[in-house]
């Protein structure tokens, strides 16, 4: 059975002939700087190498040990979105993780039915079944149920979160795609937002992700003169102020009135609960407010795009 | 005559987005589809129950837009819509919406 198993990973690598192997790094999440900072380049180097010199690439997992859905959202994003670009026979593999969870997590949101790999390990983990994956190019509701599978008692900050997720959905739609993304990669936008939640220790975490151009991108455009005022008094922070301005009401793109109330209603949501957070990384910038608190900080490289992730405190189920 | 609109059973129990771009259940598609033509004949009776949850978007491109786009420009139009919901600030939410329009109209 063994050597079946690692005949088939031989030939699976072997089909991608000339492929130039990535290694993930050990830990995938965008909030340390370090880890962040890798991930983001070895994206960028994908891209050239599979859209630019059209050339295959593979995926190296076997030092990946720990993920976080942050830094996994924006790898599975950018990985379906380098799919859909790459002209055949360009491709792109894996070499599967050595570590048996990684190997669950990567079949359970799908990653290796993304890229037509049959095997890995299945999901049996507690922390891992609770993963779940969902993704779409329009807004619809029902896929907010997909990402409360596993949660057994409801509550009013879960209520509030299909409101906050919905209008993440709505937000893609009209302000994302607006202009050209500026990528390495000459090509354009993939029009989709990803969606993964886990739960894990009593505590549910959903992050929503687009690869548009960005909040700060978009109120640059559409509102130069509110943003260089406010760039001005922004000290180091500048990209994670405007996210900041954009959670407050009036601080459209559009400048429209009746515009704009979708961030500032996620922050209302909240506000009204202790045990519940919300980070927003969007370009270079992070927001993060949790008990009415908030704290800012820009890093040196963009994501490219927009992530929202809520962590929402269960209610312990009555034993 | 009465329209009785309960948006989970008539809609959708799960309404997103606002223009018909952004998706199937939209405040636009909503509003042109089904709240309008119930205006249009007399007076309106709009549930919220059971619908999963109203983003600002829907409720504001359902309702404001009444206003906005000049389907029903003047006040008296809010006499035949009446809005039922268990929670009274969703009720208060959609009236703002209203009122905000009616203000920038002026």
């Amino acid at each position: 059975m063994k050597k079946q198993k690692a005949r088939k990973r031989a030939s699976s690598e072997a089909r991608l002939e000339n492929a130039k192997t990535f290694r993930v790094p050990a830990t995938l999440t965008l909030v340390n700087t370090q880890y962040r900072s890798m991930l983001i380049q070895m994206i960028e180097k994908i891209k050239v190498e599979l859209l630019i010199k059209r050339r295959s690439v593979v995926l190296d997992f076997t030092s990946t040990s720990k993920i976080h859905v942050d830094g996994m959202i924006l790898l599975f994003s950018e990985v379906s979105r380098l799919k859909k670009f790459a002209d055949s026979p360009v491709k792109i593999g894996i070499k599967m993780p050595k570590r048996g969870k990684t190997n669950q997590v990567l079949r359970q949101i799908g990653m290796y039915q993304l890229l037509g790999i049959a095997g890995g390990r299945m999901p049996r983990d507690k922390d891992v079944v609770s993963w779940n994956a969902t993704s779409d190019s329009t807004a619809v509701g029902e896929k907010f149920e997909t990402i409360l599978q596993g949660v057994k008692t409801e509550n009013e900050a879960t209520d509030g979160l299909y409101i906050s997720t919905t209008e993440s959905m709505t937000n893609a739609m009209n302000h994302a795609y607006i202009s050209p993304r500026i990528t390495s990669d000459n090509h354009g936008h993939l029009h989709r937002w990803w969606m993964f939640s886990q739960v894990r220790n009593g505590e549910l975490t959903v992050v929503f992700c687009d690869l548009g151009i960005g909040i700060p991108a978009s109120l640059r455009e559409k509102r130069p003169t509110f943003i260089k005022k406010l760039v001005a008094t922004a000290m180091n922070e500048v990209e994670s102020c405007i996210i900041e301005s954009a959670t407050k009401p009036s601080a459209t793109r559009t400048r429209l009135e009746h515009r704009g109330k979708g961030l500032p209603e996620m922050i209302k949501h909240l506000d009204r609960h202790k045990k519940a957070s919300l980070r927003i990384l969007s370009n270079m910038g992070s927001f993060y407010r949790s008990a009415g608190q908030t704290k800012k900080r820009d890093y040196n490289e963009s994501i490219g795009g927009t992530l929202l992730i809520w962590t929402i405190q269960l209610e312990k189920e009555p034993s | 005559m009465t329209t009785q609109i309960s948006i989970a059973d008539d809609f959708s129990r799960y309404p997103v987005g606002r223009y018909l771009t952004d998706g199937p259940y939209s405040g636009e598609r909503f509003r042109d589809e089904i709240l309008v033509p119930a205006l249009k004949l007399g007076q309106a009776v709009v549930d919220f129950d059971g619908g999963r949850g109203y983003g600002s978007s829907f409720l504001e491109e359902a309702f404001g837009g009444l206003v906005r786009l000049k389907i029903f420009p003047d006040e008296d139009f809010q006499e035949r819509l009446v809005l039922k919901s268990s929670n009274e600030s969703l009720c208060a939410e959609v009236r703002s919406y209203i009122d905000d329009e009616l203000v920038r109209s002026k």
